[in-house]
């Protein structure tokens, strides 16, 4: 491997040669062509996940890396792997970066904001300002804001660094099944306050809802486990409570007054939905287990990124293609009762959700700085790839948005503008021809939109630190709630002992200079 | 000026092979390559373990400040570790009482030529050579919230109704992880008490039932006594396997539900790896240490004793 001492400027100023020789498309940069006689110099070597839509990988390999890999004559080389293994592969490259050797791969999107890994990464602020500062010929108007989740999921106030750079982000909506729901609406004589139409509002909606629901065969379904959707669940349960892990200034809280009241009441109130609404198979799931049993027809609710609705979707458009009756194929009523509601379900002080997954990518700091330039220009071209025109006009169509089919999310607020947002949901491509066939609305999923103004971070109101990311990745929190579910421990004794080992992990990263706060 | 050269050739090559001929300098040099290897992958790794377990190491900084015993007071304090502590000896134990009740039954059971011996053989040692976290992977969809087929198997049974929610609940989720080790650990006990089944003298056996003893007399008094050695190989073999073995409680439960399943390998991965904090994964798999050394002795006493008989 080549580790020069040049500067990005070098890179550029190499990449661009050849660009108004082989008649580049219109894009604006200051990154152009690389001679084809260079090609091969440089290989950059990054890691990712399997995304949870397909359609994504395939784009994301087979269109926009070649092309990309063309246009700048860098070798690249993308491996994939599952969700789950990310963190310790992350784990592994970091220790060989520490120690001065090759990590396996230049750069790594992880799925939560990887804030541990900051010693051996390199600081991303001057390409979150190269990326804000992008513009397109195809895309009039600016990137817009490092939307507020993507800065607190990336930035470390206490160093002053961005430890990483935050593509995406995918919205965690409520799935819910419409039949079902407007069932269990009809048959609640008290059902005062929960409508029938248009889904769950309240956490105490689906709790009421919920009790019937149950009855009727279909419990609804919110992790209890050690794995994402949980870890991601049940802190939108504690943010709608006002109550957090930490405050803005990274002080513990959970069990402070008068955060401590609120914890104790969101935990009676997730045993009590347990107790009324949902089944025990929650207490063993993977991240991929609300998706089984949602599809698989048991769950009437269950929160995930918009994944769920498309393989609802895909199911109905291969029953279509099979020529069956829409109005009575499985598949697609299936599809037809699958929504997602309006906001966040409410709590008692707002109504606050989370990001499903936060797509943070992080450049190693190995000193080959030709590789790191390419790692960045990659990241600044992928973000501009969101917005469909820009991705049309530079021959990586359909581009981020359209390929991920709505799942990844801009952080770059304008990256691809609203107006084009809701353009592609209101006349969604995917649900078209069920919606062409059965008369049902095309925006399925435009509500998923509103996500850019409820969801939240991990971390939040504070930084995604160290701490943060230790306790998420450790799952403190499902486990605290898990316990008081199954009536294993009182909800006060629960609180504790988590925020024994929270306060724990902060004093530790303390120490290290890398978390702010005192308590 | 050849032939001088010749004989000094000749010379070196002798003295190489009086060399080699003594045991002082064959000895060691045929177990070198052993001990290089048990050096490099087990003694360096061991000794760094030891290292990171006393600073405060993070997978952003591997090399960290000297925090004493800090990080083994902390854990012994955390619930989750205690739990990890209890439960690798009662995955270990109870796992292992199993194991050599079945070895014990198939090994005899194997001692008769039938046909169709050589398949059976090759079932039964299958789960002992398949990759265990793809054979843990099966057992996962098995024991699978909605579509298990045990859960299945047990309602066409007319046994329970719907499903059992084996890795939802504490208890159940134990009882399946246990059911795994047993599952891929004795094959490995059966083939090496079938060893020593057929290596028991005929004569005693034959006296014995001559003499009118029955099959559990036989069996508790004669065979039993005899296997004792062998049956303590295969015992210590086992379950130093399962002492250390992470991959089944990390596919088939994470630790859950709730932290009440993980072991002490699988909590230092969680909190070393997953939860980047080096220094506290590292103190928390030493633990495993003083069982695995004693485990190591007995082994080596036994097989020493076993030589000498």
């Amino acid at each position: 491997m080549w580790y020069g001492k040049s500067t990005r400027r070098d890179f550029l100023k190499t990449v661009g040669a050849g660009a108004l020789a082989v008649g580049a498309p219109v894009i604006a940069p200051r990154f152009t062509r690389r001679v084809s006689a260079q090609s091969g110099q440089i290989t950059l070597r990054i890691l990712q996940w399997q995304h949870f839509i397909p359609a994504y990988d395939d784009w994301f390999d087979n269109v926009f890396v070649p092309r990309w890999s063309e246009k700048y004559g860098v070798r690249v080389i993308v491996d994939h792997v599952g969700l789950a293994d990310l963190p310790a592969i992350a784990a592994a490259e970091a220790a060989r970066v520490a120690a001065g050797q090759d990590p396996g791969h230049d750069m790594i999107q992880h799925l939560s904001p990887p804030a541990a890994l900051e010693p051996q990464v390199i600081d991303h602020a001057d390409l979150i300002k190269e990326t804000l500062a992008a513009t397109h010929p195809a895309r009039p108007g600016g990137m817009g804001n490092y939307i507020r989740l993507a800065h607190l999921s990336t930035y470390n106030p206490v160093t002053g660094k961005y430890f990483g750079f935050s593509d995406n982000f995918a919205p965690d909506p409520v799935h819910y099944r419409a039949d079902l729901w407007r069932e269990a609406a009809n048959r609640l004589d008290t059902f005062d306050g929960v409508h029938a139409e248009g889904g769950p509002v309240t956490w105490h909606d689906i709790l009421r809802a919920g009790r019937v629901l149950r009855q009727m065969g279909h419990p609804v379904g919110f992790g209890l486990s050690q794995e994402l959707d949980s870890n991601m669940i049940l802190r939108a349960l504690m943010y709608s409570w006002g109550t957090a892990v930490q405050d803005e200034n990274s002080n513990v809280i959970l069990d402070r007054p008068p955060y401590r009241e609120k914890t104790l009441d969101v935990l009676r109130f997730v045993k009590q939905l347990y107790e009324e609404a949902m089944f025990p198979g929650v207490f063993a799931w993977t991240a991929a287990s609300n998706n089984e049993e949602y599809l698989a027809g048991r769950l009437s609710m269950a929160a995930n990124a918009v994944s769920i609705a498309r393989v609802t979707h895909q199911n109905a458009l291969e029953a279509l293609r099979r020529g069956e009756n829409p109005e009575t194929s499985p598949a697609v009523q299936f599809a037809v009762n699958t929504e997602i509601t309006a906001r966040a379900p409410a709590g008692p002080e707002a109504a606050r959700g989370l990001e499903h997954v936060m797509g943070v990518y992080s450049i190693w700091d190995t000193g080959n700085t030709r590789v790191i330039d390419a790692a960045q220009q990659f990241l600044l071209d992928l973000v501009q790839s969101f917005d469909p025109d820009v991705a049309e006009a530079e021959g990586w169509g359909p581009g981020k948005f359209v390929a991920s089919q709505g799942y990844d999310y801009p952080t770059f607020e304008n990256a691809i503008p609203k107006a084009k947002r809701l353009a592609y949901l209101r006349n969604d491509p995917i649900y078209a021809p069920i919606a062409e066939a059965t008369g049902d609305r095309p925006n399925k999923l435009e509500n998923v939109e509103a996500a850019m103004d409820w969801a939240l971070h991990v971390g939040w109101p504070g930084p995604a630190n160290a701490a943060i990311d230790e306790v998420f990745n450790t799952f403190i929190i499902p486990v605290m709630f898990a316990r008081v579910a199954q009536g294993i421990d009182r909800p006060e004794d629960a609180l504790d002992e988590a925020a024994g080992q929270i306060r724990s992990i902060f004093n530790k990263w303390r120490r290290q200079g890398l978390v702010g706060g005192t308590s | 000026m050849v032939e001088l050269v010749q004989r000094a050739t000749a010379t070196i090559a002798t003295r190489g092979r009086n060399l080699l001929d003594r045991d002082r300098v064959l000895g060691p040099l045929l177990l070198s390559p052993a001990v290089v290897y048990i050096l490099l992958l087990v003694g360096f790794p061991f000794l760094f373990a030891i290292y990171l377990s006393l600073t405060d190491a993070t997978v952003g900084r591997p090399v960290g400040d000297f925090v004493g015993l800090d990080n083994f007071r902390q854990i012994i304090q955390t619930r989750s570790f205690r739990t990890a502590l209890k439960n690798t000896f009662i995955f270990t134990f109870a796992s292992q009482a199993i194991i050599l009740v079945l070895a014990n039954i198939l090994s005899m059971a194997l001692q008769r030529d039938f046909r169709g011996k050589g398949l059976v053989m090759f079932l039964i040692l299958l789960p002992w050579v398949a990759p265990v976290s793809l054979t843990t992977i099966a057992w996962l969809w098995m024991f699978h919230s909605r579509f298990s087929l045990i859960d299945w198997f047990l309602n066409r049974l007319n046994l329970i109704e719907g499903n059992l929610f084996w890795l939802g609940r504490p208890d159940l989720a134990m009882i399946a992880i246990i059911i795994v080790h047993v599952w891929r650990m004795f094959p490995f006990a059966t083939v090496i008490l079938m060893a020593g089944h057929s290596a028991l003298p005929k004569d005693v056996l034959e006296s014995a039932m001559v003499d009118g003893a029955g099959f559990w007399r036989i069996f508790f008094q004669i065979r039993l006594p005899l296997l004792l050695p062998i049956m303590s190989v295969a015992v210590l073999f086992s379950t130093v396997f399962t002492f250390s073995d992470m991959t089944v409680v990390y596919v088939l439960t994470r630790g859950g539900p709730f932290d009440t399943t993980h072991v002490l390998s699988s909590a230092a991965y969680l909190r070393g790896i997953f939860g980047g904090n080096l220094s506290v994964g590292a103190a928390t798999s030493l633990f495993l240490f003083p069982v695995l050394l004693i485990a190591a002795i007995l082994i080596l006493r036994i097989a020493r004793r076993t030589e000498v008989t």
